[in-house]
């Protein structure tokens, strides 16, 4: 947890990495194959409701009422390739975390100078709403912003920007409102 | 390539994500900070890499597309619940710096903040589960169906005709440059 590797004094010494650009290609690239292999390109959020449909079912399926959620999808909750996916991406995070000097997450978030860390609190509520604003869309930053809007959704060109909008919106004044009272 | 079984499936699907969980990881967006960076008009990475990734995954798109290699699933057309989720999904992407796939990564990588953003995910799935019976029909009022950009339907499942290929008809002659 705190083997501070990094050179700590110099904030502006942090290595960004490579190029975005090539990321972005990477990334388009990975796509393209899920096009042809899945007819459906990356998708994420969907997953978290499948596995939250099962898990409930398993859990609680009256509280929840899994049979009118099933009913009402036509399609029983599976846990199928789009959820293999995102065990991947937990487990690519964690293999690219891990090799290549790849920025390991406990060396750069106790980095003096880091912003504050967000409190649990706010990561947890943040990403609650944002995965249900996700499923009334029916997509989030993959299934719409990157796989949607590559197939010129229409759906995906009204989510993408305004999602972008509003976010971008309300993290200016939360930045401003910092830089004002000094505290989150 | 679509009649594969469902093992091979998962599996691909599994490979898929761990090359797309690294490349998040190494581009950065696995880090709240990147993010929010982003938002705050900051750090130009994510628009950088979503941008590229974008035009790159349209190109590869329309070419597969072309020779009847895969299809358009546009996301039907849904104002109530585009915007609403929109909103929701931007306020809360401000608050958390991650989203679905960023959070998975980031969790991955050992960051405790995208753990806890992947904890809140999931539980707002299952409210959700538990909610769309009753939100189905304001979700979907007011619907337009599967819209593209093109304003065209989306393409049949199956391929076109052979012809087009082999010997094209004047109508199908290339109108434009090809891209």
């Amino acid at each position: 947890m705190s083997t501070h590797r990094h050179d700590s004094g110099s904030g502006a010494a942090i290595d960004r990495g490579p190029s975005p650009y090539l990321i972005g290609a990477a990334i388009g690239l990975l796509n393209i194959c899920a096009f042809a292999a899945f007819r459906k390109g990356i998708g994420v959020s969907g997953a978290y409701e499948s596995t939250a449909a099962l898990a409930a079912r398993r859990l609680a399926p009256d509280a929840v009422h899994v049979n009118d959620y099933v009913k009402a999808r036509k399609d029983p909750p599976k846990f199928n390739w789009e959820s293999w996916l995102v065990l991947g991406t937990i487990l690519g995070g964690m293999a690219a975390a891990r090799t290549l000097d790849g920025n390991d997450a406990s060396r750069v978030d106790d980095r003096p100078g880091a912003e504050p860390k967000r409190l649990p609190l706010a990561s947890a509520a943040g990403g609650a709403m944002l995965m249900f604003g996700a499923r009334m869309a029916d997509g989030c930053t993959s299934g719409h912003a990157l796989s949607g809007t590559a197939q010129g959704a229409g759906s995906s060109w009204l989510f993408t920007p305004l999602m972008f909008g509003v976010g971008s919106l309300l993290a200016r004044r939360a930045r401003g409102a910092r830089r004002r009272g000094g505290e989150v | 390539m679509a009649d594969m079984n469902e093992s091979t499936r998962n599996a691909l699907g599994m490979a898929t994500g761990i090359a797309f969980g690294a490349l998040l990881q190494r581009g950065g967006l696995a880090d709240s900070r990147t993010i929010v960076g982003q938002l705050t008009g900051e750090d130009a990475r994510v628009a950088k890499t979503m941008g590229t990734a974008v035009a790159v995954g349209a190109l590869g798109h329309r070419w597969l597309r072309r020779r009847g290699l895969t299809t358009d699933e546009p996301k039907p057309m849904n104002p109530v619940g585009l915007v609403g989720g929109a909103v929701l999904f931007g306020a809360g992407m401000a608050l958390s710096g991650y989203c679905p796939g960023t959070a998975a990564a980031a969790a991955g990588s050992g960051r405790r903040e995208g753990m806890w953003a992947m904890a809140g995910m999931l539980a707002a799935a299952a409210v959700f589960v538990a909610t769309y019976p009753r939100l189905k029909k304001a979700l979907e009022a007011g619907t337009l169906g599967r819209v593209t950009l093109a304003g065209s339907t989306p393409a049949r499942a199956t391929p076109r005709p052979l012809d087009v290929v082999v010997r094209p008809r004047a109508e199908d002659a290339p109108v434009k440059p090809a891209s």
